[in-house]
Formats: C-alpha cells, structure tokens, sequence
C-alpha cells in the first residue's frame, strides 16, 4: 500500500487523540473535560490551533514548491515577520476593537506580509530562477527590516505594548477579545478556501518546482499561477498572525515530514502536511501550558523545536549539494 | 512546421541574435551549431516562447500560426522542450518527472490515465532509463538524469521536439541510441527534432539539416555536407579543420 495512504489510518485516530488532549490540558493539570466555562475557552483555542497549524503547513509547502525550494517558509520568507508588522501597526492605531479589530487588522497583516514576500520574491529573482541562497538571503534582510519596523513601533506603543509583545511572540490564547470569535471563522473559511485550491493545483506545483522554464514548456502560465499561489499561501499566513500572532518553523518542517512519508507530490503531500500541521501545534500548544507553572507562547515552542531541524536540513542539503 | 523571420534577441544592450531567417519543414532532424556563445540557446528559447517578449523582434510561425498567439498550454501540445540544465530541488522517482510530460493533456485534479501511463513507459523504455523508474531523480547521475527528462519531453508526443544539447553527459552508447530515437521519430512519425550539438560529427552523421550560428548571426545552412566544409568552419572556430569522411555511413566528419 502506498505509504501516505498507510500514515491516514494512524493519523486520523492520532488527530482524535489530539483534540482530546489540546482541550483537556490546562495551566492546572489535565481534566476538567466536562466544565462548560473552561470548554468556552479551550474549544476555540484548540480549534484556532488547528487551523494556524494546518495554515502555516499548507502555506509551507505550497511556497517550497512554486519557489523550487525547499528551504522556503513563510517565517523564514519574511512574510510572517510583514504580517506581524501590520498586526502591529494596526494595533498602534487602535484597531483593536469593533469593527477595527475584525477588519482593520488582518488586512493590515495581510497587506504587509504580501508587500514582504513581494520585496523577496523580486530581492531573490536571478533571471527566471529563484536561487536557494538568494531566497534565503533576501528572507534575512526583509526580515530584519520588519524586525525593526517592529522594534521601532514597540518603542511608540503605549497600552498597546502587551498585546503587541503577545501577537510577537506568537500565542493561541485569542487576545484580541469578543470580536476573535468572529474573526475566527473568517480564518477558517480562508484555510480552507485557499488550502483547497492549492490542492487542486497539485499538479501544477509539481510543475512549477522543476523550475520556471520546464514548467511553462509543460503549459503552465508561470507567472499568473506563481502570483495566485503566493497569494493564497500569504493570505493564510496574514490569516494566522493577526489571531495567533508569530509563529515560527511549522510551515517549515511539516512540509518536510509530510515529504517524508508521502514523497514530494504535491496532491498527497498537502493533506497530509495540513493534517500533520494542525497535530502538531495543538501539540505544542497543550505543552506550551503544561511544562511550565506559567503559560509560555507557542512560538517559542515551535522555534525550539524548529531550529534544530532547520538545521539538520542544511547540513543533509550541504552532502546532496544545493 | 516551423518559420522564423529575420529574428533578433537581445538581453539587454546585448544582442545575442541578429535578424535569423529560415523555414524547416516536418520529419527533419535539425542540429544547430556554433561556438560558445553563439546564440543556439538564445534561438532554441526563443523557439520554445520561453524568453521575455520585451527583447524580441522578428517573427516565428509554427505551423503557419503566429508563435505569440499560442497560449503556454497549446504551445505544449505543439512542442516539447528539454533544457540544458535540470536542477531537482525534490525527490520525485523518475516515473513520476516523465508523467509530468502528460500534464498538458490532463485538467487540474484529473488522474493521469491508462494511456498515460502506457505512454509514459514507451518513453522511458525508448530512452533507456524505465529500470531506473522507481529511483528518486536527484540519486540519478547526470546522464541518466539526462535520459529521464528526455523520456518526459517524448511522454509530450509533440509534433515537434527542441533539444538543447541533449547529449550533455550521455555516453557513446547513450549518444547514439538518443539521436537515433530522434530520427526514427523523424521518419516514422514526422517528428521535427531542433536539436543543439556542441559535437559536429554527431550532427554530420544524425542531421538532416544544419544551422551554423556565429555572433547571433546565422552564417550557413544547408545539409552536412555543405556546412561541415574548412571553408565554412575555420573562420568561425577561429582554427583549421579537416574533412574526412565516415568509412562506414559516408557521412561527413570534421577532425582537428
């Protein structure tokens, strides 16, 4: 049998189990399934984290694919790091609450984090290829001007500056007050919407990650697809930071384990990679609030767990030679 | 099949080609010649609609119909292209980069079918590389590589093929048996092959016709035996060449 067939008959029980324990952990121990003031928190939680997760993996892979690069990942990218800077800033103007909070700030997020990948997207283009090392590099610098961007709005903030630090350091405990319910079920209708048409261009990603020149002498308009692809994966993203603010690495190892089992096509390897994805931050969630006598941010727990195998990555890319 | 009108390419303030005419008709096997940096590339990009527009002047019509009003999809039913460089940067088996050679064919979300599959195999059989199918491409050494992305360029079944340098990395045997393949394709099924040749006895014995490229421009064409002459080749190769003949096929050789 098909060995990503084989991984569904574990996953979908896994992903149950998952859930489970995503809603049964808490600061004060496991339990307490049954009482309907912490399931009104939890619930959303749990569920946010599986959308993040299954956003940001989704989001990962399609970009290591139309890039043709493996080392691509919205965080890395930049991309988040845009996103983050607009959630920010749309939190400095006070677009916290109403009608501001459930509009004003994921358009922000999602007008900065495309402007990101833009800028990397044409910093890295050498011809019609898009280099590793360029698309890396350009991820550093685009990166570390959001960065400052966002030093620079920290040092502005005034009462704004806890929820921007929360958004920063990347958190599923919905911050962002009533409104996030709502904002909650906008995220996961353009999950899905854009994960699902990412699916149905798994060919073309296929396609695409041959590179630009293959891909078209194969009939695919290059350009329009690449620039729909890129937008649907930074609108994911865009989708995620401004509910759950920065979180790191998922979309670049989910994608890499999901490879592992299901191989580089991209009709398998999406579903396999959103699924993975949405277990492994309700995972890292549940631990986020459980090691420690005091709730630590997701991302951090996902960075820590990321950068070794990012790592690791280059070291194997370095003996198959980039 | 293919008609190119005083065609000129430059990338920038540098002109890689310069006002290039000629017709070729269907069934042939074309090798295109010239020093480094001649514009074989450029010319075989060009043919294939690859390169930006902004750089182009002249015309190139396939079969009789203006090149820029085929989109990307239609073009690919018309030619298959196999580039000079293949970077991989995923674990796809070699089946699996030939049968990308019948994604023009099949809508997004369509599974390839049988006839696919058996034409995917043909391929792969016909150049030698379907033992290899299960084996992930970037494990392949370049030549097998090489055999793989041409399998995936027929698996297109296209009326014409462009192929740059396509005995890149190939051994003496695996030479042979591709330029062969190339003109059965030619004579049992009108296949037009462009094929870019760095070797000129290669092109003496397998092309029916020649292009010979210098500094963009095309300064001959004609059959083997009227290119491959001392008079025509030292002033482009810049040394002195000899003119033998094959003992077997007759063909003509260029040796130094």
């Amino acid at each position: 049998m098909r060995r990503d067939i084989k991984a569904w008959y574990y996953l979908a029980p896994l992903s149950l189990l998952t859930i489970l324990l995503g809603l049964a952990s808490g600061p004060a121990g496991f339990g307490l399934l049954a009482d309907h003031q912490v399931m009104s928190i939890r619930l959303p939680r749990v569920l946010l984290g599986l959308l993040a997760g299954a956003g940001l993996a989704s989001s990962g892979a399609a970009l290591q694919a139309a890039l043709g690069n493996p080392l691509a990942e919205p965080y890395l990218l930049g991309v988040s790091g845009g996103a983050a800077f607009g959630a920010a800033l749309a939190l400095l103007l006070g677009l916290s609450a109403g009608l501001g909070g459930a509009v004003g700030l994921p358009l922000f997020s999602l007008a900065f984090g495309l402007l990101a990948l833009y800028v990397v997207y044409s910093l890295s283009k050498v011809g019609s290829r898009l280099p590793a090392e360029t698309v890396i590099l350009s991820g550093i610098i685009v990166n570390a001007f959001f960065s400052a961007l966002i030093m620079l709005l920290l040092a502005l903030a005034g009462r704004q500056l806890q929820e921007m630090i929360y958004l920063l350091m990347g958190n599923l405990g919905m911050i962002f007050g009533a409104q996030s319910l709502y904002l909650l079920w906008v995220c996961a209708a353009v999950i899905i919407l854009c994960t699902a048409y990412l699916w149905s261009q798994g060919r073309n990603l296929d396609l695409l990650s041959l590179g630009e020149q293959p891909a078209q002498s194969l009939g695919l308009k290059v350009e329009k697809l690449k620039v729909r692809i890129l937008l649907a994966s930074a609108l994911m993203v865009a989708a995620v930071v401004s509910l759950a603010g920065v979180i790191g690495f998922v979309g670049l190892v989910v994608p890499h384990l999901a490879r592992m089992i299901s191989g580089p096509k991209n009709s398998r390897l999406l579903p396999l990679s959103v699924v993975l994805g949405a277990n492994l931050l309700v995972l890292a969630d549940a631990l986020a609030r459980t090691i420690a006598p005091q709730e630590i941010p997701v991302g951090v727990i996902t960075s820590l767990l990321g950068v070794p195998f990012f790592i690791y990555l280059l070291r194997r890319k370095k003996r198959t030679a980039l | 099949m293919i008609t190119v009108t005083d065609l000129s390419y430059s990338y920038g303030p540098l002109k890689a080609l310069d006002g290039v005419s000629f017709s070729l008709p269907k069934g042939k096997v074309v090798g295109l010649l010239g020093p480094n940096g001649s514009g074989k590339s450029t010319l075989c990009l060009c043919l294939a609609g690859i390169l930006d527009k902004k750089g182009s002047a002249g015309e190139i019509k396939i079969s009789s119909q203006d090149m820029g009003s085929f989109a990307p999809e239609e073009l690919a039913l018309q030619m298959a292209v196999v580039f000079q460089d293949n970077v991989f940067s995923f674990d796809f088996t070699a089946y699996e980069i030939v049968l990308m050679g019948r994604s023009p064919y099949l809508r997004p979300l369509q599974p390839e079918g049988p006839e696919d599959h058996q034409i995917a195999e043909k391929a792969m059989r016909d150049c030698d590389c379907f033992e290899l199918k299960d084996r992930p491409i970037r494990s392949l050494s370049g030549g097998e590589r090489q055999r793989v992305v041409l399998a995936r360029a027929l698996a297109q079944a296209t009326p014409v093929l462009l192929l740059d340098e396509p005995t890149n990395h190939l051994d003496l045997k695996h030479q042979k048996q591709i330029l062969s393949l190339v003109r059965e394709l030619a004579a049992n099924k009108g296949v037009l092959s462009v094929v870019v040749l760095h070797d000129l006895n290669l092109a003496g014995q397998f092309c029916d016709r020649l292009l010979l490229l210098d500094q963009g421009r095309l300064v001959k064409q004609g059959t083997p035996e009227e290119v491959l002459t001392p008079e025509t080749l030292n002033p482009v190769y810049q040394i002195n060449v000899h003119k033998i003949y094959h003992p077997v096929t007759g063909s003509p050789q260029i040796i130094i």
